[in-house]
């Protein structure tokens, strides 16, 4: 699994891409948890439209970074349009730590707004 | 029901190891040209029925994984996934979802949520100290007669 991290003005995105398990996971959790602790941002994307493969392990991935997020007081994005993934995300209500974004037009819209 | 071919493979309770089963559960079904999303869901079932025996099983040991596969009837998959690790004490208190038995690592509780819902049945098998087995069954849709 590869992770790809962009700054802009205080927000971070991560992109993710590959196959994300419990054997990667742990590996990803601590260079995500790093990259959090180490800056101060005002919002952060997980971007997982690159992940070919994601299992509840991804939840506990998410969740990691919320509880890291949550000292600066930051808020979490997470966008896949993958039917399978959000399907994991909302039956651990996820929705309730982050803003699920399951389209482009909808990444475009709350992104523009994020920038103003 | 007649099983139309079956396999088994057995392999050390190493994380690595998540992925091989995967991809060994969805070379075994492509005979059967199952959808995308049919594929995704077993092989998504797959993955955490083998991280189960391998994060909550053996815990950190090392023991022996099993998988099996069988087609019965031409278009349903049985899976089973076998270990010898140290069992679940409470079957029913271990399928409610977000329950897990270790927070600290950040687990999320919902493997067995996530094998119910992307297959058609489930079933544990568990004794303290004897081993896990998971059971499940999936009929795919597309019939290729």
């Amino acid at each position: 699994m590869d992770i790809l991290f962009e700054e802009t003005n205080q927000i971070l995105t991560i992109f993710l891409s590959g196959e994300l398990d419990h054997h990667n996971c742990i590996a990803a959790k601590d260079r995500i948890g790093l990259k959090l602790s180490m800056g101060s941002y005002h919002k952060i994307l997980y971007h997982l439209e690159g992940l070919t493969f994601m299992d509840s392990s991804g939840i506990g991935l998410i969740a990691n970074g919320c509880k890291i997020a949550s000292v600066f007081d930051a808020k979490v994005y997470l966008y896949t349009e993958n039917e399978k993934h959000l399907k994991i995300f909302t039956m651990s209500n996820m929705q309730e730590l982050v803003t699920l974004i399951s389209s482009r037009k909808e990444l475009d819209a709350v992104w523009k707004s994020s920038m103003k | 029901m007649e099983i139309i071919n079956e396999m088994r493979v057995m392999f050390l309770s190493k994380s690595e190891n998540e992925s091989f089963s995967r991809v060994a559960a969805a070379s075994f079904i492509s005979p059967l040209d199952p959808t995308v999303s049919e594929l995704v869901e077993i092989k998504t079932a797959v993955s955490e029925a083998v991280s189960n025996a391998i994060i909550h099983g053996y815990d950190g040991t090392i023991g022996v994984v099993t998988l099996e596969m069988r087609i019965l009837d031409t278009r349903t998959v049985e899976i089973t996934v076998t270990d010898q690790g140290k069992g679940i004490p409470d079957i029913e208190k271990a399928k409610e979802p977000l329950f897990t038995t270790k927070p600290d690592e950040e687990r999320a509780g919902m493997g067995f949520t996530v094998m119910e819902t992307f297959m058609d049945s489930m079933e544990i098998d568990s004794a303290p100290d004897k081993g896990t087995r998971i059971m499940m069954k999936k009929s795919l849709t597309t019939d290729l007669t």
